[in-house]
């Protein structure tokens, strides 16, 4: 099936030490791996070995993991990187730790895309045998694992086009100039399975980081996960809300190094033959945060 | 006692022990724009008039360069003032997404444009929806952009 999902987010932060309190004691990851300057998490419902890599130095998204299915499926996403006129090039086990061969990909919006198949298999927390819920003592949050992320662009349209190309990936939800043919795409919110969306893209400075977003359970594990965000002083931008867009559930919230996190839930299922949904200017308020239906300036001024 | 004030009619407001422009102006209701409170965004710089400042937390320089520090740009939501201090709004905030702006015109426009006196009921009700949905946004806007706001 080519892309299965968004395997990780490779960021940066300002100062490791407060970071690793936020992803570990407030968003309760788990860390697998220590390098000097990096740490490597997984959420507790993950199995491969890491989806969230925290580097010391700077700010943003360094890069994003994709997992294929199949090996023959980086070969595929090769060709058609080249095609598209990205620039690519291998990269091999073990340049990221516990991960495979693969090739890394500049995105149109110079985001840095690496597309692997193999993963070492550390395994959910509950196994696989006989399994409990949830493990019982969770730290924080919980969150389980990473669900997607948001990245700006100068031209979404072009970036939208790179990943229904390159990455096979359809649109569930976009937001554009009007409902004619020729709008200009403003949004838009993307997918390969039936996950609601893996990634989006949004008009804005170009290569850089909206938000990177945790699945949770339900409208309560969203509630929850604010008041935790109270108690250890994070910064909530907006919610807990629910966004129009996607129908999910959502606090967004920024770690220790000011990258906008999100806890996400719900939203609907996704099939590729679901017919698509469009949001114009004039209600886009709405679609983003249907409750206050106003959107701040931070929604289209911070990044990192 | 160490104060921070905002230029040019803000009243001083008392710093507490390793407290922020940010906090302490915002503790005393002194609303000013700001971002993600951690230093990543670069939406609350502010220039130093007088005073000196200080960063406990490490700032990034992709978001506040050696330069910038250099002329007196500091990072209200991370910089701890150390002695008396004044500081003044920016003017070159980041703008808001260009679609954001376009559409705040729009209502402008359709704020100003006087109401067409034969028109057909069905157009004329979509025209007030948009209106309302516009004026959601703007008036959001106005307190997003107002950065003297009290
Ligand atoms: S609010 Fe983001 S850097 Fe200060
Ligand atoms: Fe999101």
């Amino acid at each position: 099936m080519g892309i299965m999902r968004m395997g990780y987010v490779h960021t940066r932060v300002t100062d490791l030490a407060a970071a690793r309190q936020h992803y570990e004691e407030t968003l309760g990851l788990y860390p697998v791996l220590e390098e000097p300057g990096k740490v490597y998490y997984k959420g507790w419902d993950e199995w491969d070995h890491h989806s969230v890599v925290l580097e010391e130095g700077g700010v943003g998204a360094a890069k994003f993991g994709w997992k294929v299915q199949r090996d023959e499926d980086i070969e595929e996403i090769e060709k058609k990187a080249w095609e598209f006129g990205c620039s690519v090039e291998r990269m091999s086990r073990g340049e990221n730790p516990e991960i495979g061969d693969g090739i890394r990909i500049i995105a149109p919006s110079t985001h840095v895309m690496e597309v692997y198949s193999q993963a070492t298999a550390v395994g959910m927390e509950v196994g696989t045998h006989n399994p409990e819920r949830f493990p019982r003592h969770l730290r924080g949050v919980g969150v389980p694992g990473l669900d997607h992320a948001l990245i700006a662009t100068q031209d979404p349209g072009l970036l939208e086009r790179f990943f229904h190309h390159v990455f096979d990936m359809y649109t569930t939800e976009r937001f554009a100039s009007s409902f004619d043919d020729d709008a200009k795409t403003i949004a838009s919110w993307m997918t390969t399975g039936n996950q609601y969306h893996s990634i989006a893209c949004i008009e804005g400075p170009e290569g850089k980081l909206h938000h990177f977003a945790f699945k949770l359970e339900d409208w309560n594990a969203i509630g929850h996960a604010a008041d935790l965000f109270t108690m250890d002083d994070v910064p909530i931008d907006m919610g807990p809300t629910k966004h129009g867009i996607t129908r999910g559930s959502t606090v967004y919230f920024f770690d220790p190094a000011g990258n906008r996190n999100e806890v996400f839930a719900g939203g609907a299922m996704a099939y590729p033959d679901r017919p698509l949904i469009t949001w114009t200017p004039d209600h886009i308020a709405r679609g983003i945060y249907y409750h206050a239906r106003e959107i701040n300036d931070r929604f289209t001024t911070v990044y990192t | 006692m160490t104060a921070v004030r905002m230029s040019p009619d803000g009243v001083p407001v008392e710093v507490r022990e390793g407290e922020t422009i940010l906090r302490a102006l915002a503790r005393a209701g002194q609303a000013q724009r700001v971002g993600c409170r951690r230093g990543g965004c670069g939406i609350c710089k502010v220039d130093l008039l007088e005073g000196e400042v200080a960063y406990e937390a490490v700032v990034a320089p992709s978001v506040l360069s050696e330069e910038e520090k250099d002329a007196g740009v500091c990072l209200s939501c991370r910089a701890v003032p150390l002695r008396d201090t004044t500081v003044a709004l920016r003017d070159d905030a980041p703008p808001a997404a260009s679609w954001l702006l376009r559409l705040r015109e729009e209502h402008e426009h359709a704020r100003r444009r006087p109401p067409a006196p034969h028109q057909h009921h069905e157009h004329h009700h979509q025209q007030q929806h948009h209106q309302q949905s516009s004026t959601r946004i703007a008036a959001d806007a106005g307190a997003g952009t107002n950065q003297k706001g009290a």
